[in-house]
């Protein structure tokens, strides 16, 4: 059942991580914590200016600059050779060690009513934000799990020390959307690959726990998802560029969240060994009511999650009737383009 | 709710994306037995051909036009063409194609190219068909004329009990499942608002559990056993059949069910019900919605137990 006392599933110091998408939002401001905290860190992104910007950012807020490491490498992870690449890159910078943590912030939305939306931008959208996990998973969990020979073990599977505490666990981490549990008009192209991204870690959390049973002396992996509110960050203007008004009016309401602030909840989140990670009230209340088959988190946050569950799965049954009946309204007053002035 | 309860297929034109086999052909013939002309698409012109003697063979009457078209579906630059060069717009649209014989397995065991190869199969084939069909359904409103009754314009989604209660060892294809269902039930807002006295937008989504099929007997050729144990599919054909029901049972249940209307439409196993009552989350509830809360706090009592059972058989 776990101690009250708060035991940090989630220690950082001395280890390294990746950070896919760090070099803006959400990834740059985790970035910035943990190197608050004391880890090493890589950053990758597409942009050579931002990821420049971003590294200086990231070494300033470093706790003991002499002894903390940084890098950042310029790829686009939205396909399996480039996610290869990173990581090969990332173990070489390691001193041939694959990093302790990554986490996957690389993404993007594109919120646009589904007849209007260009055909491309769903493969872009599936692509940038669940294919570029899964090949990032792929990619690092083949080096956790089947190490090469050439790759340092770190003393996970040496028979010489006897070992009486089990080794530190690895962590992988994607980042959701309130829109991974429920999703609403406008969003078609987008909330696809944030489902698929919870779907993914789900699956991914069940197949580990076949890894810990099986390799009891190899790390243990855990899976995360991190469930960000809205950020006032560059990709959300971005964002809102496109986005219909009625897209807008039923986002009304929402909590909005600095990325810093967002990035130390979800830290907290991962110390506290939570693996779905919701970062305002109104996901994670939106979140119990659709947990199925998740992992609710031990006994007694297992039975307060599925009560409220219960209370929240009663409430969804109004919510939904009261979303349905605005977009049909709209659709009546002002067509059906999603934009206030009639087009 | 709806007024008219049991919608009549006679003389509507279904287009069936992944008819040639399975279940997609099952529910064709069922709806030629109904009545309907039923246009059938896939990639293997041998078995379009094969299903569309099947499917003209169970029609109810000579006037009904069974046909099929070999497309890969899952391009939108192929299914817009080809959609175009039909002599008739939808009334229906089924979603169909899908599955996963060659994407099976854990993770590290895949490689990388399966997983956009399983979302290809499973959403895009969903994915550019409903976006063409749509588009000419609101454009076709703009320039027709009113009739005395409005159409009935409907999208059938067929997913998978994979989205509601993911199983290992479909990893890659319990994904592409989650994202079909996102769009379906995104959709299903989004259309609502094309709603006009012309026509009336409707989409469904079919929560399809295990069933024997051809492509479920591939699939069982190469899935891990441990899936096979948590999910129940351990044992030869002659033991699978005593527990699974083949795709021409399941086809007309799920043919009455898409006709009663409600979003989320599933055969008429109780333990399809039960995975549903877990699963469900914010989709929208059938009906009232009574049956399904009830289902749902009966899921959420039995499902931990299940879970830990799995966590120990691994």
């Amino acid at each position: 059942m776990g101690s009250f006392l708060s035991k940090n599933e989630f220690p950082v110091a001395g280890r390294t991580i990746l950070i896919t998408g760090g070099s803006k939002g959400l990834g740059l401001e985790a970035a910035c914590e943990l190197a608050r905290k004391g880890s090493n860190v890589t950053i990758v992104a597409r942009g050579k200016d931002s990821l420049k910007d971003a590294l200086a950012l990231i070494c300033k807020s470093a706790r003991s600059p002499d002894t903390q490491h940084f890098h950042s490498i310029q790829a686009d992870v939205s396909t399996a050779p480039e996610c290869s690449r990173v990581l090969s890159e990332t173990i070489e910078w390691n001193n041939g060690s694959p990093p302790d943590i990554v986490w996957c912030c690389s993404g993007s939305a594109h919120p646009t009513l589904f007849i209007d939306t260009p055909l491309d931008q769903f493969q872009t959208m599936m692509d940038s934000n669940y294919l570029s996990c899964v090949y990032m998973a792929h990619a690092v969990l083949n080096a956790w799990l089947r190490p090469s020979p050439s790759l340092g073990q770190h003393g996970s599977d040496s028979p010489k020390t006897a070992n009486p505490t089990p080794p530190l666990a690895r962590h992988i981490i994607f980042t959701g959307s309130f829109v991974s549990f429920y999703s609403f008009t406008g969003f078609t192209p987008y909330s696809p690959s944030k489902a698929a991204i919870r779907s993914l870690s789900d699956s991914l959390s069940q197949e580990m726990n076949l890894y810990a049973a099986a390799h009891p002396t190899l790390p243990r992996v855990r899976v995360h998802t991190v469930f960000p509110a809205t950020m006032p960050t560059q990709s959300l203007e971005d964002e809102n560029v496109v986005k219909t008004d009625l897209t807008k009016s039923l986002e009304e309401g929402d909590q909005i969240l600095q990325p810093d602030e967002c990035a130390r909840r979800a830290i907290r989140g991962l110390e506290n060994g939570e693996e779905l990670i919701p970062t305002s009230t109104i996901i994670r209340l939106v979140m119990t009511s659709v947990l199925g088959g998740t992992v609710r988190g031990g006994f007694w946050k297992g039975l307060a999650n599925t009560l409220l569950g219960w209370v929240v799965m009663i409430v969804m049954v109004f919510i939904r009737w009261e979303m349905d009946t605005k977009v049909r309204k709209w659709g009546k007053r002002y067509g059906s383009s999603g934009m206030l002035t009639k087009q | 709710m709806d007024v008219v309860k049991m919608s009549n297929v006679k003389d509507k034109t279904v287009f069936i994306v992944g008819g040639s086999t399975g279940l997609g052909k099952e529910i064709a013939k069922e709806l030629a037995s109904q009545g309907a002309h039923i246009t059938i698409f896939g990639r293997n012109q041998k078995r379009l051909d094969e299903a569309t003697i099947e499917i003209d063979t169970a029609k109810q009457s000579e006037n009904q036009v069974i046909t099929a078209v070999s497309a890969d579906m899952s391009d939108a630059t192929t299914v817009r063409a080809v959609f175009a060069s039909q002599p008739r717009l939808p009334d229906i649209l089924i979603c169909n194609a899908g599955g996963t014989s060659t994407e099976l397995g854990f993770l590290i065991d895949l490689e990388p190219d399966v997983f956009e190869r399983c979302m290809k199969n499973n959403y895009y084939t969903s994915l550019y068909p409903a976006r063409a069909v749509l588009k000419a359904w609101v454009e076709d409103d703009r320039d027709s004329k009113a009739l005395a009754k409005p159409k009935e314009r409907k999208i059938v989604f067929v997913n998978s009990t994979a989205s509601l209660c993911p199983a290992p060892g479909y990893l890659a294809y319990n994904a592409t499942k989650s994202a079909q269902r996102a769009l379906a039930e995104t959709l299903r807002l989004e259309a609502t608002r094309y709603n006009n006295p012309k026509s009336t937008y409707k989409v469904q989504c079919v929560f399809a559990h295990n069933f024997i099929s051809d492509t479920f007997l591939i699939e069982q050729q190469n899935k891990p056993s441990l899936t096979k144990r948590l999910e129940n599919t351990e044992g030869d054909l002659k033991m699978l059949e005593k527990k699974f029901p083949y795709a021409e049972k399941i086809a007309p249940e799920i043919v009455d069910a898409v006709a009663k209307g409600d979003y989320a439409v599933l055969d008429g196993r109780f333990e399809s019900q039960i995975v549903w009552g877990v699963g469900m989350g914010g989709s929208p509830k059938r009906c009232w919605g009574v049956w399904d809360v009830l289902l749902a706090l009966l899921a959420m009592f039995a499902w931990p137990f299940e879970r830990r059972r799995w966590g120990f058989e691994k």
